[in-house]
């Protein structure tokens, strides 16, 4: 029996040495089960200008360019060290772009018609494979040239990333200047993600504070305490009408609007406490949601329109809790921490953006909505109003240090983060606004 | 800081000690003082016109008119007990005087938690003072939340100042 | 062992087939020889004749010498008797003088005596040679016999110990081959996981998953030329994320050339012209 057994495994073992040559006959197989995690090298030759004379009205490459390292996700050649300017696809020597490691190069031009119309042409090529990967002729306007490359950066971004970019959107943020009589002005301003093109909404010597997209763009609901107490409003972006929504005794603030535009979360103390309530906008009536001795207040809509969460301080310190947009029970989603607050849903309701403490140190962390498991992003002592870009790549929120509040922004998977220097003065609570239709 | 909690102490002592109107147009100009213009011209007008004497007494525990709290907390603490008092014993005597109480939080954490928390701190000393025989009708709340610090700064002592309700005749 | 049992087998019908050949011999020199005294009639059975041995054989031709060295001494006393009485005869006759006719019937006698002696002499002589020729020729062909086993067994042996050498030299051959293709393919097992190491490394060094969703995979098929220039990038298997798999192709393109032996005969041997890649980053 054992010398049975032996002989068998003598033999197997010759058919494997006589197979040992066809084994490695088959083709070599790696398994790339690591990588990297770097910003995309890119490449953006300033675009060709059709006019001999004169400059172009706007440098298309560089809004492209700072847009894309803005995201963190690339890193664009500094213009000095372009190795060449093409314009055409066959001016384009791929590899002298290769020997630098470039991998996409985006290349194009502005024209301008006789009637003063802009047409910006652009292709976006990958330099390993010597093709185009896309490549768009757009019409513009001088006053939408600055949205013509935030759509192209938009492009680029969908094209290497695999996300819609969120470049040609808007955000919304409150100002405040302390002038040199005392008087405080604050501002409530919408402007270019890139924040440029701003656009002053409201101006007022009162806080003015939550401002809050509705979901097509068009409206901005807000908190002003210009009537001595705080007052929900809602602002058409276009005409500036503004209507007032909730001005009762106690706090009226905290406006959410639900997907559809039809209603507005708040929280009121109306009724003695800060609890939330949800109001029909046309027909103004109201629902209360919540009913607790402690503080409810923050409601934050998820996409899907069915839950609510909100901060409540009911479990002794402020914590998230989600309930149905229609009432019930709350239920308890953060539990690392003595303070979680101010959720705000991603754009496919997986996870909440949150103010996180430990230690005394407040920071914008990520909290999965299924797991609870918590993400800390951001490493400064006080940061908070995060705010979801409508892809979900990208929260901006705002940091105080020595030169005061300011707005800064960071990758969802807090591996990136950039400051965004806007104009002078103290900007508060940024809030993204949703894609728009193009 | 010590320099700025030495200046608001100093201040403090100012307004406790002169008449309230004229005190309260330097606190405009000072812009990070006790309280804001617009809230301090309306004081102005209720005080004046009530004239009452003793709330002008330096010496007086209603010359205290602010309290300050403990993080996250409305929570009034030992120390405050006599001006609570004092400020319930002075509106029970004086039914027709009505005090607004201005609930404030400091600069950390949500705005939105913070305007809550601020209101908490004013209800708190409201029901202390109703307790203590003044009338709900005549107490007026509002919260500022963290919009008007008292103290400028992102450190504690200028947190501290900030934790406050404010009581305002 | 097969092949031992076999040749045992063999041999040992070799040795039974001599056996009954030397019987069948035994039996027939039996039946030509004169017959012995009270020799039983032999049934001759070739079943018997198989248990018959080369023992029996030596102890039946001892017994036939035995009875012919009886006849002989027989012969011999009788001969001893008759001169003994011619001598008494003779005493006779020179002891009386008258004793002529004697001595001339003594000189007949003993004449006709010696004829008769001689008669019978030759007569003996003659069976012995003949026995002795029968014996000698039964003798010849037992040794014949014996001698063509002994060479059939050594032609046996020789047989056995060369199939038996060259087995083993096969073996030792195969072996040695084995071994050496173990030591080569060894040397290339290590080899190959060397250069499969370096072009790992030098792939994930270039492939960017910044961004990318997880939980993807995608095959790529890579053709290269000696000295590792990357020729052609085929997707064998989309991960359904054309981001992904372009970030995938990127990661080889940038990567080539790919770290390979610069030895042309190696890169060969490795067959390291096609190289299967799998792009399945973890969480």
């Amino acid at each position: 029996m054992h010398s049975t057994i032996r002989h068998i495994n003598q033999w197997i073992l010759s058919i494997l040495l006589f197979l040992s040559p066809i084994a490695y006959g088959a083709d070599l197989e790696i398994i790339i089960d690591k990588g990297i995690e770097n910003a995309l090298p890119i490449a953006i030759v300033p675009f060709g200008w059709s006019q001999a004379a004169g400059l172009p009205p706007i440098d298309i490459s560089a809004i492209i360019s700072n847009d894309l390292a803005r995201s963190g996700r690339f890193a664009p050649m500094e213009e000095q060290d372009l190795p060449q300017r093409p314009n055409d696809f066959a001016q384009v020597n791929f590899k002298d772009w290769q020997k630098l490691g470039m991998e996409n190069l985006v290349i194009g031009q502005l024209g301008q018609s006789a009637t003063g119309d802009y047409v910006v042409n652009f292709r976006l090529l990958d330099v390993y494979k010597g093709k185009q990967i896309v490549g768009f002729s757009i019409p513009s306007g001088k006053d939408r040239l600055r949205r013509t490359a935030h759509e192209i950066a938009d492009i680029i971004y969908e094209k290497l990333i695999g996300v819609r970019g969120a470049f040609a959107t808007r955000i919304a943020y409150i100002t405040l200047i302390k002038n040199r009589d005392g008087t405080k002005k604050y501002t409530l301003q919408s402007a270019d993600a890139d924040g440029f093109n701003p656009q002053i909404l409201l101006t007022s010597p009162e806080p003015l504070l939550s401002p809050a997209w509705s979901p097509d763009g068009k409206k901005i609901a807000y908190v002003s305490f210009e009537s001595k107490n705080s007052t929900v409003y809602v602002q058409d972006v276009i005409t500036g009408k503004r209507e007032k929504i909730a001005s009762n005794p106690g706090i009226n603030s905290a406006p959410a609007w639900s997907p559809d535009g039809s209603r507005l979360a708040m929280t009121l103390s109306k009724d003695g406490n800060a609890e939330i309530y949800v109001m029909n906008l046309s027909s103004k009536s109201l629902q209360r949601v919540t009913s607790n001795a402690a503080i409810d207040t923050e409601p934050a809509w998820s996409h899907n329109g069915n839950m609510l969460a909100f901060t409540s301080d009911r479990g002794g310190g402020p914590q998230i809790y989600e309930v149905s947009a229609s009432g019930g029970e709350p239920k308890r989603l953060t539990f690392e921490g003595p303070y979680n607050a101010r959720p705000r849903y991603s754009p496919d309701d997986t996870k909440l953006a949150v103010i996180h403490v430990e230690n005394s140190v407040y920071r914008i962390a990520v909290v999965d909505r299924k797991s609870g498991q918590l993400n800390i992003l951001t490493e400064s002592r006080l940061d908070e109003s995060p705010s979801f870009s409508p892809n979900g790549h990208m929260i901006i929120y705002t940091t105080t240090g020595f030169r005061g509040t300011e707005l800064a922004a960071t990758s969802t998977d807090g591996s990136v983060h950039k400051r965004l220097a806007l104009e002078v003065g103290e900007v508060r609570e940024p809030a993204w606004g949703p894609f728009m239709n193009q | 800081m010590n320099f700025r909690s030495i200046l608001i102490l100093i201040f403090a002592v100012m307004l406790f000690g002169c008449s309230s109107t004229e005190e309260k147009k330097e606190v405009a100009v000072e812009d990070q003082g006790i309280s804001g213009t617009d809230v301090q011209a309306q004081g102005t007008g209720e005080d004046t016109g009530s004239g009452i004497n003793a709330l002008d007494d330096p010496n007086s525990p209603l010359s205290v008119r602010i309290i300050y709290f403990e993080y996250d907390s409305s929570d009034i603490r030992p120390q405050y007990r006599t001006t609570v008092e004092a400020h319930a014993a002075y509106l029970a005597a004086n039914p027709n005087v009505i005090v607004t109480l201005e609930g404030h939080a400091d600069e950390r954490g949500s705005r939105e938690y913070n305007l809550a928390l601020g209101e908490r701190r004013a209800l708190s000393v409201k029901n202390k003072m109703t307790l203590l025989g003044a009338s709900a009708g005549q107490i007026r709340t509002v919260s500022y939340g963290e919009e008007r610090p008292a103290g400028v700064g992102s450190d504690e002592s200028a947190w501290s100042q900030n934790r406050r309700v404010e009581i305002l005749y | 062992m097969e092949l031992g049992w076999f040749v045992k087998s063999r041999s040992a019908f070799y040795a039974v087939l001599l056996h009954i050949i030397a019987a069948a011999l035994l039996i027939i020199s039996l039946d030509l020889a004169p017959k012995p005294i009270n020799q039983p009639k032999q049934n001759i059975n070739i079943v018997n004749a198989v248990t018959v041995d080369k023992k029996q054989v030596e102890k039946e031709l001892q017994r036939l010498k035995n009875e012919e060295q009886q006849k002989e001494e027989t012969g011999k006393k009788r001969l001893a008797e008759l001169e003994k009485k011619q001598k008494e005869a003779e005493k006779k006759l020179a002891g009386a003088e008258k004793k002529h006719l004697e001595e001339e019937k003594k000189a007949a006698d003993a004449k006709k005596k010696k004829e008769l002696e001689q008669e019978k002499r030759e007569l003996d002589e003659q069976k012995l040679a003949k026995l002795e020729k029968e014996k000698e020729e039964l003798e010849q062909k037992h040794k014949i016999e014996e001698e063509n086993k002994r060479k059939a067994e050594e032609e046996e042996k020789k047989h056995k110990a060369e199939d038996d050498r060259i087995r083993k030299e096969k073996e030792l051959q195969q072996q040695l081959a084995a071994e050496e293709a173990e030591i080569q393919s060894g040397q290339d097992v290590q080899l190959i996981d060397r250069i499969k190491a370096n072009i790992y490394r030098s792939v994930v060094n270039n492939f960017n998953k910044s961004g990318l969703p997880t939980g993807l995979s995608c095959i790529l098929r890579v053709q290269l030329i000696p000295g590792g220039e990357v020729t052609n990038v085929t997707l064998v298997e989309s991960s359904g994320n054309s981001v992904f798999d372009q970030r995938a192709v990127t990661a080889v393109n940038k990567a080539s050339p790919l770290p390979v032996p610069d030895d042309i005969e190696t890169f060969e041997r490795l067959n390291l012209r096609q190289i299967q890649f799998q792009f399945k980053p973890e969480e």
